[in-house]
């Protein structure tokens, strides 16, 4: 019996630019920011201390780190891509914090399906570009990652 | 540096953007990690941030897919990060470079962050990271407060010596409590 079979994976092939992910939708309460931060080491007053994240740094609440933001990203991708994608390159840019009590949004779409031998052997490649939002509708978190996939057929 | 300034919840080395940029270019100490790339901790991660990858919950699958338990690439740098307390603790712990660059501001934020990922972190791996400062901007007025942006680059090798990741972070350093 494979356990291949048993998870969901796109293959490189079945990735066409333009493709958008589908969107996700994601609360975040205090306990998930501080469980988030603490798992990281991120013993931050923003992170952990509503009271330091309010009046010292002007929030409306506390906010998430910047480790766990990556893996809300990622997730988001793997969600769409499966297991097998390789994260090669990710670059993300805060707007805004996203902070205790926002009800996130995620969107993504593929911008770009190529094939790359920069490392010495060809890699299958896909560029996806994700945001964030916010309640308010903002975009909080503008990301760019890069993945390599599986290059199967069917 | 026993002498100088810190600030803020991450002991920020406070000097003046002068001081500041004599230190682009100098590669950090090299900085360890406490402990190597482990399940629980992974575990622990992928429970708050509820991501499902079936990688980080199903051993067999991720030797499977990967040849060996990985984490998520999201925790790099959580491997380099210090305890908040240990018993052995250094009084001048070696500390992340971004801290102990002299420049205003007792606060700091990051803006943006660009890594490439050369292979899984896999567990066991022992990693280890090499910092240095590439540039520092002017004084700029943002929305936050007046500070400077730094770019800061490390290269994470397991320790085999084989680079697994280059982080590219730009930081904001800014004066929270309003400028001095």
């Amino acid at each position: 019996m494979s356990r291949r079979a048993q998870h969901h994976q796109l293959t490189w092939d079945q990735v066409a630019e333009g493709d958008e992910l589908p969107s996700d939708v994601d609360r975040l309460d205090v306990e998930r920011v501080v469980a988030t931060a603490t798992s990281t080491w991120t013993f931050f007053g923003g992170h952990i201390d509503a009271d330091y994240a309010r009046s010292a740094q002007g929030r409306s609440h506390i906010y998430m780190a910047t480790g766990p933001i990556l893996g809300l990203l990622d997730r988001y991708v793997t969600s769409w891509a499966g297991p097998e994608s390789f994260l090669a390159k990710r670059s993300m840019r805060m707007a805004e914090s996203l902070c205790a009590g926002d009800e996130l949004r995620f969107e993504g779409r593929v911008t770009k399906k190529w094939m790359d031998d920069a490392r010495g052997y060809d890699r299958a490649l896909i560029e996806v570009d994700l945001k964030i939002r916010n309640d308010a509708d903002k975009p909080c978190v503008l990301a760019t990652s890069v993945y390599e996939l599986p290059r199967r057929s069917g | 540096m026993s002498d100088r300034e810190s600030a803020g919840a991450y002991g920020l080395c406070v000097g003046t953007y002068e001081e500041g940029l004599t230190h682009i270019g100098r590669p950090s100490e090299v900085r360890f990690a406490d402990l190597p790339v482990n399940e629980a901790m992974v575990r622990q991660f992928v429970s708050a941030v509820h991501d499902p990858n079936p990688l980080y919950w199903d051993e067999d699958l991720a030797s499977q897919v990967c040849g060996s338990g990985v984490a998520p690439p999201a925790m790099l740098t959580t491997w380099v990060t210090p305890q908040n307390w240990r018993p052995d603790y250094l009084p001048e712990p070696v500390t992340a470079l971004l801290v102990a660059v002299p420049l205003p501001g007792d606060s700091m934020i990051n803006i943006s962050s660009e890594i490439e990922f050369f292979d899984h972190l896999r567990i066991g791996d022992r990693l280890n990271v090499v910092e240095e400062v590439e540039s520092i901007s002017e004084e700029k007025q943002t929305r936050v407060g007046t500070g400077h942006y730094l770019t800061v680059v490390g290269r994470f090798r397991r320790q085999s010596g084989e680079l697994v990741a280059i982080q590219r972070n730009v930081i904001l350093r800014f004066w929270a409590r309003g400028a001095q």
